[in-house]
C-alpha cells in the first residue's frame, strides 16, 4: 500500500488558545479490534518514545499484571515516577476516510495508568516515526505508506 | 468535537459515530470498550473529553 495518507488536525475540545482559535492536535486513527472503533493516536516528535493509555492493552493481547514487558521505562506521573512497562504490540493505522485497508505495524508501546489525556496513544520517535515517515504541518499530518511494508 | 458535547461528557471517555454524535459514554476507556464490544455498537472514534480543570498536554512530564 505505497502512497500518501494525510490527515487533517483535529479539535479535540480543549481549552481554546487565548485568541479563542481552537488547539488543534496531530491526530491519527487507530484500529485495535475489528469490531471496535479506532481509537485516537497523536503525533509528538519531541517524544522519544510510544505510550498509551494502560486500558488499551487488554485489546492488544496483552496482560499487563501478568505478561513479561520488554523492559520498564521511568515516567513522571502526577508529580512522583512510575516504572511504565512496554510492550510488544500491533495497531493498524487507518486511512483517513477509512476507505482502504488499514496498515499494520508492530511497535513497543509503553502502558501508563491513571491517564486523562483526550487521546488514547502517544506515538513519538520509537513507534511511530521510525515506521512512518511524517510531515506535520499547521493543519494536517501527512504520513508515508512503503510498499514493502515493514513497519516495525 | 462540537462545543455542546465538550459541555456535556466533560472528562468522559466517548464513542462518537460518522456524524460526531456521541453513542456511548464512560468513566474510563476500558469500560467504554467493554460496552461497545458487548452490545455491538457502532461507532467510528473513541476519545476522552477534557476535563474542565485538566493541564493542557505539552509533552511527556
Amino acid at each position: 500500500m505505497p502512497g500518501t495518507w494525510v490527515y487533517a488536525h483535529q479539535d479535540l475540545g480543549e481549552p481554546v488558545h487565548v485568541d479563542g482559535s481552537a488547539i488543534l492536535r496531530p491526530v491519527v486513527p487507530l484500529v485495535v479490534a475489528s469490531e471496535l472503533p479506532a481509537v485516537l493516536g497523536v503525533l509528538d516528535s519531541g517524544s522519544p518514545i510510544s505510550i498509551a493509555n494502560a486500558d488499551l492493552f487488554t485489546w492488544l493481547g496483552v496482560d499487563i499484571d501478568s505478561d513479561e514487558p520488554l523492559y520498564e521505562i521511568p515516567l513522571s506521573v502526577g508529580g512522583g515516577f512510575e516504572r511504565t512497562p512496554v510492550f510488544r504490540v500491533s495497531l493498524q493505522l487507518r486511512s483517513p476516510d477509512d476507505d482502504a485497508e488499514a496498515a499494520p505495524w508492530s511497535l513497543d508501546l509503553g502502558a501508563r495508568g491513571r491517564w486523562r489525556l483526550p487521546f488514547a496513544v502517544l506515538l513519538g520517535q520509537r513507534g511511530w516515526f521510525d515506521a512512518f515517515p511524517t510531515r506535520i504541518d499547521a493543519t494536517t499530518s501527512t504520513v508515508e505508506l512503503h510498499a514493502d511494508a515493514a513497519y516495525g | 468535537m462540537r462545543a455542546d458535547l465538550v459541555e456535556r461528557f466533560r472528562g468522559r471517555w466517548v464513542a462518537l459515530d460518522d456524524a460526531g454524535d456521541v453513542v456511548a459514554d464512560s468513566e474510563e476507556l476500558g469500560s467504554l470498550l467493554e460496552r461497545l464490544e458487548a452490545a455491538g455498537v457502532h461507532a467510528h472514534t473513541v476519545q476522552r473529553v477534557p476535563g474542565a480543570d485538566d493541564p493542557l498536554f505539552v509533552g511527556l512530564g
